[in-house]
């Protein structure tokens, strides 16, 4: 695991009040790897062709 | 001679009590005894209420499914028994949430709790704190989920009709899985008060039956209102072939072509931009509104459960900005195809349900794990909220496949009608075949 990412989860789960072990971490370490892949996908994003905009998730999509 | 009487379907025990035919307290004995009988082995309802059935029948309205027995996931608060969501904890205090109101002024009577994967966090049910439930057709192989006891119940003939919910395919998935019809209705179609899916942005309830007349019953009661049955002898499919088709098993993409061509639907190839993002935004987003338990409820839950949820603790608001650039892109992108045809079509999950001891699937890209494989078939219907079906379409090595319709916003009629259609030209075969050695 990378050590600065368990510093960093470390950090944020004590600040949440949550007591984690070392195989909770492994985990969390493996889950965050996907993670990790979801953004490096998202990061592609050209925000020129992609702007910002509300989503109403209670209206039905429009063109 | 009542024994029979859960093998009825849903709208079969209905019209049968208003008939006369049948009287309802012998409807709701009968399945009691039928829970009794066949759910040790499947566990797919693992919380039974005699008492309060029997309350709920005594006051049931005459509406349409007056008197009929249904199974409720353990996402909805019930008056007596708050929601749980798969955990030991009671995570909403007990009342009448809206999913339950919509059930009990239709006069349906709530039997028992689905059961379903741990906090909904996956698409297996290999984890759940009233343990594994497997899957009617083969006891070693996964439900689906979330809704997997939903699924179950109704392809074991237990009870006609179930209630799920479906954040990321967790009612087509375990749909397919099952070999029953799943319908995930439209976004915030109904109140959703005491509903667990009422924390996140991409969550809808589901209508699960034996078939579309069945499942098109309890839709009906959830959204209030009745559904046109027009037949749907003619419609205009679209067909998104990478990655939807392209990277599924060569026997499941058969079975969905089979019943699409059976259709005489004109079927065409379409492209629908950025659907490559979608898994990527509703990860990032999902786990985001998704957020961590409180610790007694997290400590409480499978290591891999308690990873996911610690996990999303990390995610950076950054990420989660471009995730809804993503999904705004998306849900623009999929409202132009719908524009042009009537449904999206592919296969609901790319492969038959997995071994409990195994939840993996291989696939022509490689081996996955079964909950990445599956959310990418299901995920685009959450980004935009639209309603999608899943149709049994056959078998694969005596597990059954699913054809998956997305329709447009409020259309379930539609897509019911054709679930109907495709029953219709498959001469049922595969709605009306029954799991083997239920015991």
């Amino acid at each position: 695991m990378d050590a600065s990412f368990e510093r960093y989860a470390r950090v944020v789960f004590e600040r949440a009040g949550l007591e984690v072990t070392e195989d909770d971490l492994a985990l969390v370490s493996l889950m965050h790897a996907g993670y990790e892949g979801n953004v490096a996908t998202l990061e592609q994003l050209d925000t020129g062709r992609f702007p910002f905009e509300p989503i109403d998730p209670s209206k039905a999509p429009e063109r | 001679m009542t024994a029979h009487l859960p093998d009825l379907g849903l709208r079969a025990q209905a019209a049968a009590i208003r008939s006369g035919e049948i009287k309802a307290g012998e409807l709701l004995d009968a399945t009691l005894a039928r829970l009794t009988d066949r759910d040790a082995a499947l566990n797919s309802t693992p919380v039974v209420f005699a008492d309060e059935a029997r309350e709920m029948l005594a006051a049931a309205p005459d509406g349409p499914l007056h008197g009929v027995p249904v199974t409720i996931k353990d996402m909805y608060a019930l008056p007596w028994r708050g929601a749980h969501n798969g955990t030991p904890f009671e995570l909403i205090p007990a009342a009448a949430s809206g999913g339950f109101r919509r059930l009990r002024d239709a006069g349906a009577v709530i039997v028992g709790v689905a059961n379903q994967h741990e906090a909904g966090m996956g698409t297996t049910g290999t984890v759940s704190a009233y343990g594994v439930h497997p899957n009617p057709w083969n006891l070693e192989h996964c439900p689906g989920g979330s809704s997997g006891g939903s699924a179950s119940a109704v392809a074991a003939r237990l009870v006609g009709g179930s209630v799920g919910s479906d954040s990321g395919g967790s009612t087509r998935l375990p749909a397919a899985y099952c070999g029953v019809v799943g319908l995930k209705v439209t976004y915030r179609s109904l109140p959703y008060d005491g509903y667990f899916g009422m924390g996140t942005t991409f969550s809808a309830p589901g209508a699960f039956g034996r078939d579309a007349g069945d499942a098109r019953l309890v839709a009906e009661a959830l959204l209030a209102r009745p559904l046109a049955t027009d037949p749907a002898r003619e419609l205009r499919v679209g067909v998104v072939r990478d990655p939807y088709w392209s990277d599924c098993q060569p026997d499941v993409v058969a079975l969905a072509e089979q019943a699409l061509a059976a259709t005489g639907w004109s079927v065409r190839d379409i492209t629908i931009d950025h659907l490559e993002l979608a898994g990527a935004a509703l990860m990032v987003r999902l786990g985001a509104e998704a957020g961590c338990p409180a610790p007694p409820v997290l400590a409480a839950l499978s290591p891999m459960t308690r990873a996911i949820m610690l996990a999303n603790l990390l995610r950076a608001a950054p990420a989660v900005a471009r995730a809804d650039r993503a999904r705004a892109a998306i849900r623009r992108s999929v409202a132009a195809a719908l524009d042009d045809v009537d449904v999206i079509a592919w296969p609901t999950v790319p492969a038959p349900a997995p071994p409990i001891a195994r939840p993996f699937v291989e696939l022509p890209s490689g081996i996955l794990p079964a909950d990445v494989a599956n959310m990418r078939q299901s995920v685009v219907g959450n980004m935009t909220g639209q309603p999608g079906i899943s149709i049994p379409v056959g078998f694969v090595d005596g597990l059954p496949v699913g054809l998956q319709l997305l329709g447009p916003w409020g259309e379930e009629a539609l897509l019911f009608a054709a679930a109907q259609h495709v029953e219709d030209v498959t001469d049922r075969a595969f709605v009306d075949a029954t799991p083997p050695n239920l015991g």
